[in-house]
């Protein structure tokens, strides 16, 4: 049974902010959460960005480990597991969108992070962010969520709006504006008045007089979202506009939302006015206004919000009675804010800490201040693990790219950690190409430590040109300019065949890089430009490899450091088990064991499954109760397609042999491949169906199915290690 | 891959639409039939609130029949229409037809189950159009949809870079 909607200390709140809205109080939508025995009230999602668990220096306590107040939170009172996985490649736009939607990038459209290539019909190269709105259309012309069929992919607050929840968003990847002007457009329209002002703000000349006036709009309208409920009170007023959702399964009529500071702010105040300055600003967790660097009240940068920023918009919007709330915080490793450079106005250059440096400890310890105080302000709200499902999680992890420590015996604590080398070993490809290889076949990449390779003119895989690049690339032997040794920057080739099995191929063919070269993590790839010596060898400056300063935690790539991260579970229905890292599990399960808890059902199957190791009985549907088979299943089912799983990984191994190989072992790969591809995406379809409708159509797996497909799955995932280990004469 | 046809053959959206155009529909799947000439090319794609146009030295007939058949743009002309269209068109079907026309005295007529396009003139290079109206539609009242911009691959590392993401 649906039950209403409780506001609890929020209601007067709500009422006055619908008064001032010139709405009705009677009209506050009813939240349908159908959570086992209606626990849940609320749901917190909160999104890291490279915050690890794990121990970057095995002296130095890691980023959780110097945030008691939230891992204590975790571990004290639900679930924490070391042993979860990203998708491939691993980067901040592509893990947050598998969190959000619980697919792979193949179904949502975006594989490859933070931007990527794609093919005119002319064969030429153009780049689209993989930051934009949820309905905007990508460069490409299609949209940037495109899903199998597409169409945009459903979008992940629908469920929660559908069931009477408003659903806040907060610098989390594309429920809100990412790019201006294009998703102001993309919403308000061109030619709005939104549009004109954006517009003319953005196009002032870049000096340093008019850097704040060039920032006001990316102040005003990124990064904050508020997603309505029909008839919700706090999208009864003139900042709020139609959510249009064209392409939502069942349709998505008679929604609203607000976008951006300036539209959500005066709303969620007049809910919540403890959370804000008597001006209607929202504060942080330390009761200064948040606002960006110029102090303008708002959105307070490009997409790296503290922790104090972060949790304090998120506490405001929950005090305003918005139930569901998704919040991104940025990584500590890096120095954030970057304080105005006086020459231009403008945040100064980069600065990476090493593990633990004093400013880095300093941070984390402001971060752990942060979260002692939302906690602490939430359960005076009457928020707590009670009545609230936390999910927690970092996008990625990271490789550290610098010397050793000094002293060797640093602890970051009690003795601060210093470093005379820091940062990301820079390469040139196309010139190292050049130099090395006598190469000159035209490609671009995406920038990366896996760099996405898009030659030219999109030759197929068995082209010569393709053929001979992904070899000369696997050549490539550089110095390390901080070891001093010798090193290859190839580690796997993937070409089109193996990023089809692991999930990197979408239904836009144009958006298929020719390859993909998962590659040494202490190196960051890109291509020259006139400026760094396009068309030089490396005999000429600039240096073909170097060392940047300004940025040293790598990651894209398939290194287990990279792509296992972790997550966290609190609240009703999650078993408090502290760590434990007994489930491999991937950024695909979170969404299905949210929806699972609150009760609710998304439009659309998901590659991952509900983490019910995690959780209690009692939270699941009967079907799901002591399910062996399930559990059976799912077990096999994350080796089986996760690209971190067993198939994964071992495939990876047979590719980037068979692709260093004669052409003839490369046509039989090809022929191998597909077939094992094929195989694993029939096998695991059956299997995602199962899953899916024990968790939300309350159908029991039956013993013969399990059985069944146990059987076949571990016949793909042994038939692929023996490929891995070079038993190539395949005759499944 | 596989990359799309340069003449779109695909059926149109909507069949209603097509009751009454049967000469056009003939027409279009004789160019479907046909070899394409070299360097004449026309490519349609998307949804009636986001279209794209990419043409190549293809007049502007063809162009509206293959907008006709993929989007029920339907159309009368009192001449023929042979200017020459080369470039790319993005937005909602009202806004590139719209572009596409420009130049021509037309009336656009936007109805439930598609769009009409009245075609009279090409006009003088000193006209104005002699009528133009195009009623809002329904289904994008905010007007054309725009793409993200491109970039190149250093603006994106750029861009990349500049967010700490």
């Amino acid at each position: 049974m649906r039950h209403k909607r409780i506001f609890g200390v929020a209601t007067p709140l709500l009422v006055g902010a619908a008064l001032l809205a010139g709405g009705s109080a009677t009209a506050q939508a009813a939240c349908g959460l159908q959570s086992a025995e209606n626990r849940i009230k609320h749901i917190v999602h909160i999104q890291f960005d490279n915050l690890h668990l794990r121990r970057d220096n095995p002296n130095v306590p890691s980023d959780l480990e110097q945030m008691p107040n939230l891992l204590n939170f975790m571990q004290n009172n639900g679930t924490v597991s070391g042993n979860h996985h990203t998708p491939l490649i691993s980067h901040t736009a592509t893990d947050i969108l598998t969190v959000l939607t619980g697919v792979y990038g193949d179904r949502m459209g975006v594989p490859v992070a933070n931007s990527y290539g794609f093919f005119r019909n002319d064969g030429s190269v153009g780049f689209s962010s993989s930051f934009l709105y949820w309905t905007a259309l990508s460069a490409d012309g299609a949209p940037e969520l495109v899903n199998e069929n597409g169409k945009t992919f459903p979008a992940p607050w629908a469920p929660f709006t559908r069931a009477g929840c408003d659903v806040g968003a907060y610098s989390i990847a594309n429920m809100e504006f990412e790019s201006l002007p294009a998703d102001v457009r993309t919403v308000f329209g061109v030619g709005s008045p939104e549009d004109v002002s954006v517009t003319a703000a953005l196009a002032l000349p870049r000096t340093p007089a008019n850097a704040p006036a060039r920032q006001a709009p990316n102040t005003d309208y990124l990064g904050i979202a508020l997603h309505c409920a029909a008839g919700s009170p706090l999208c009864n007023n003139g900042h709020a506009r139609t959510d249009a959702l064209p392409d939502e399964p069942g349709g998505y009529t008679g929604f609203k939302a607000l976008f951006g500071n300036v539209n959500v702010s005066p709303v969620i105040c007049g809910a919540a006015p403890g959370g804000c300055d008597g001006s209607g600003n929202v504060k942080d967790t330390d009761g200064a206004v948040i606002t960006d660097a110029y102090g303008r009240p708002g959105f307070p940068n490009i997409f790296s919000p503290t922790a104090k920023q972060s949790l304090g918009y998120a506490a405001t919007m929950l005090e305003a009675g918005v139930p569901i709330v998704y919040v991104y915080v940025a990584d500590t490793h890096d120095r954030n804010p970057l304080p105005l450079d006086p020459s231009t106005n403008l945040p100064g250059a980069a600065h990476a800490f090493g593990p633990g440096e004093a400013e880095y400890v300093a941070q984390l310890k402001a971060y752990d201040v942060a979260f002692g105080k939302f906690f602490a302000r939430l359960a005076t709200d009457g928020i707590t693990k009670d009545n609230t499902l936390f999910i927690v999680t970092a996008d990625e992890n990271d490789h550290f790219v610098g010397g050793t420590p000094s002293p060797a015996n640093c602890n970051g604590i009690t003795l601060p950690c210093s470093y005379t080398q820091v940062g990301e070993i820079d390469t040139f490809l196309d010139r190292l190409l050049l130099t090395q290889r006598g190469n000159t076949t035209p490609f671009d990449i995406h920038s990366d430590d896996a760099p996405t390779f898009y030659i030219h003119g999109n030759p197929g895989p068995t082209d010569p040109l393709t053929r001979t690049l992904e070899k000369d690339v696997d050549a490539l032997q550089v110095t390390n300019p901080i070891t001093n040794k010798l090193e290859k920057l190839n580690v796997f080739l993937a070409d089109r065949s193996e990023m089809a099995l692991l999930h990197m191929i979408t239904s836009r063919a144009d958006r298929s890089p020719s390859f993909t070269m998962f590659g040494d993590p202490d190196y960051f790839n890109q291509n020259s430009t006139a400026s760094t010596g396009a068309g030089k060898d490396c005999s000429q400056p600039p240096a073909c490899v170097a060392e940047g300063p300004g940025f040293a935690w790598n990651h894209g790539d398939v290194q287990k450091e990279i792509t296992r991260t972790w997550m966290g579970m609190v609240g009703p229905g999650v078993r408090h088990f502290g760590r434990d890292d007994r489930v491999f599990s991937d950024h695909t399960d979170l969404r299905p064991t949210m929806i699972a808890l609150a009760g609710l059902k998304d439009d659309y199957q998901h590659d991952g499954r509900v983490l019910i190791e995690f959780l209690h009985d009692s939270a699941l549907p009967r079907s799901l109760r002591g399910s062996e088979n399930f559990l059976e299943l799912a077990e096999v089912y994350k080796q089986l397609n996760a690209p971190l799983g067993s198939v994964g990984l071992n495939s990876l191994v047979y590719a980037n042999r068979s692709i260093l190989s004669d052409d003839a072992s490369y046509g039989q790969f090809l022929v191998t491949l597909a077939d094992v591809t094929s195989e694993r995406d029939a096998v695991a379809g059956e299997i995602k169906s199962l899953l899916d409708a024990a968790a939300f159509d309350n159908q029991r797996i039956g013993e013969h199915d399990e059985d069944s497909l146990v059987h076949r799955a571990h016949a793909i995932i042994d038939r692929v290690e023996d490929l891995a280990r070079g038993h190539d004469h395949d005759h499944h | 891959m596989g990359r799309q046809l340069n003449i779109n053959c695909e059926p149109a959206g909507g069949a209603g639409g097509l009751r009454g155009y049967s000469i056009l529909m003939a027409a279009m799947a004789l160019i479907c039939l046909m070899a394409v000439p070299a360097g004449a090319q026309v490519w349609v794609s998307g949804r009636p609130d986001a279209v794209r146009v990419e043409a190549n030295n293809v007049s502007l007939e063809e162009v509206l029949t293959s907008l006709q058949t993929k989007f029920n743009l339907r159309y009368r002309a009192s001449g023929t229409l042979e200017r020459s269209i080369t470039g790319s068109y993005d937005g909602s079907l009202r806004y590139v037809a719209i572009r596409l026309l420009a130049g021509y005295d037309f009336v656009l007529k936007i109805e439930p189950d598609g769009m009409e396009a009245l075609i009279w003139r090409q006009s003088r290079p000193d006209d104005k159009p002699l009528v133009v109206k195009a009623l809002p539609a329904s289904d994008n009242p905010a007007g054309p949809i725009v793409r993200a911009p491109v970039m190149t691959a250093a603006e994106a590392t750029r861009n990349e870079r500049s967010q700490f993401r």
